[in-house]
């Protein structure tokens, strides 16, 4: 123990002891590995999309995703076998790069908990701070045990000494205790200095770390985010084309439209028409839904 | 994820993405018109025929028969107010109402503005389609839940004898229906 506080340094410069071109690099290099699967399907789909000359449309699909989902969901009552072969191949392809896209999402959405459980506990110099902190905690705590049994003994000897004043033992004995006590207290304290100045690199550290990392993350995050959500809007668009598609072909959906009167082409916004038409606002509590499908026209024409 | 393509399968996407099919009854009766040649009906000519059947213009005639001389059959319906022929419209259609009522506004040859109105089961128009003559006029739905069933009467069939009685028929009917008009008024 005394080893350890002899070998306390002075303060430490807080410009040696952050390297930010080597924390930029680890940053870096940690983004390439925690966004390497969201990389991957994205590349993925790029590819697909240049190599097939699909279009990206001008209308943000995704808002209209739920009624076409529903949609889907209505016509498969209407005719069984809609949805199969391609249809039900691209219904599953863009449900699962959604759902991944939400997941995606949901997880990292927090810039502050990536921070702190994915990155920070894996850099080797916040692990050896939180080492010497640790270690610097059980020495304090170790010396302040010491102090304790020593101040008890010295308050025994000071007695033993109103018994015996002349006892030459005693005196050696009380002085050795004194020595022994005024040292605790000095590396006590010289401990106690430490331990606030590693809190303070803590702090510096995470905090510079921290402003690095937010900068770098959250504009990595939102690269992904734009690419994946383009993706799932060209996917979507073929998706409601070729519902539509197969829908009009089907003898059961035909039949169904004529039968219900309804103008217009085979397509979602005729359909939305058809719902809204249908819908019966006075005795329908769920008005958020219509309000949802009267924003969902407006985001087609 | 990683779901691959084949190229027939980006083919007809592509495909869907050009389709723009109307859910009309028009495509469905011409395509009928070609190759129906009086066998069984297809369910959306069985529609159309439930139709015709409530057209007075067409009773007793031979619903197949007619099927095959009308062109465009449209159906529409309208609500209070709603402009079913405009003024800057020549339309040769015939119209008839299935229900509701609409009314005409319209100058005669003194420059009177006039109005008339028709009610359910009526025909108008009808002059216009069969003289091609213009008339300034405006019609619009009389009321909400106006239907209208609207057609052409395809001519290239008029000197078919196979459709010589039906013609006469509703020529007939249209001539009444227009002298009955001008009594009226």
């Amino acid at each position: 123990m005394i080893d350890y506080i002899d070998n306390i340094s002075g303060d430490i410069e807080e410009d040696d002891f952050v390297d930010l071109e080597l924390i930029s690099q680890e940053i870096d290099t940690f983004l390439v590995g925690f966004f390497a699967k969201a990389h991957e399907i994205i590349e993925f789909e790029k590819s697909q999309i240049k190599l097939h000359s699909f279009i990206e449309p001008s209308v943000d699909y995704i808002r209209i995703r739920r009624f076409l989902i529903s949609a889907i969901n209505n016509l498969k009552v209407i005719d069984s076998s809609l949805v199969k072969g391609l249809l039900a191949k691209l219904y599953k392809d863009e449900e699962l790069l959604y759902d991944a896209y939400i997941e995606y999402q949901s997880l990292n959405r927090i810039t502050s908990i990536v921070f702190e459980k994915n990155f920070l506990s894996t850099q080797p110099q916040y692990k050896e701070l939180q080492r010497e902190i640790s270690l610097n905690k059980a020495n304090i705590s170790g010396l302040e045990s010491t102090i304790k049994s020593v101040d008890a003994k010295l308050l025994g000897l000071t007695l033993k000494l109103e018994d015996d004043p002349t006892s030459k033992d005693l005196e050696s004995e009380i002085k050795h205790c004194n020595t022994r006590l005024a040292n605790s207290y000095h590396n006590l304290a010289k401990l106690k200095e430490k331990l606030a100045s590693l809190v303070e690199e803590m702090k510096y550290f995470k905090k510079t770390l921290a402003d690095i990392f937010k900068t770098k993350y959250e504009s990595c995050r939102e690269e992904y985010f734009v690419e994946w959500k383009k993706i799932i809007n060209i996917k979507c668009y073929y998706l409601d084309k070729l519902l539509w598609f197969e829908a009009s072909e089907s003898k059961m959906v035909q039949k169904f439209f004529l039968n219900a009167d309804i103008d217009g082409n085979y397509d979602i916004k005729t359909f939305i028409k058809y719902y809204i038409k249908n819908i019966d606002i006075e005795k329908s509590k769920d008005t958020e839904w219509h309000n949802y499908l009267l924003s969902t026209l407006k985001v087609l024409d | 994820m990683f779901v691959e393509y084949t190229e027939s399968e980006v083919q007809r996407l592509h495909q869907a993405l050009k389709s723009k099919k109307e859910i009309s009854l028009k495509k469905i009766v011409h395509q009928k018109v070609i190759d129906a040649k009086y066998h069984d009906l297809s369910e959306n000519n069985k529609k159309l025929v439930q139709i015709i059947k409530k057209v007075k213009l067409f009773a007793n005639l031979d619903e197949r028969l007619v099927l095959e001389i009308i062109k465009m059959p449209q159906f529409i319906h309208y609500t209070k107010a709603d402009v079913v022929i405009d003024k800057n419209i020549t339309s040769k259609s015939i119209f008839y109402i299935l229900n509701g009522s609409c009314k005409k506004i319209y100058y005669d040859s003194k420059g009177h503005l006039l109005n008339s109105v028709f009610m359910t089961s009526e025909i108008f128009n009808e002059a216009v389609a069969l003289t091609s003559i213009k008339e300034k006029k405006i019609v619009y739905a009389n009321e909400d839940n106006t239907t209208i069933f609207s057609f052409l009467l395809n001519e290239s069939l008029q000197n078919n004898p196979k459709f010589s009685y039906i013609y006469s028929e509703i020529y007939k009917r249209i001539a009444i229906s227009m002298a009955q008009k001008f009594l009226h008024h």
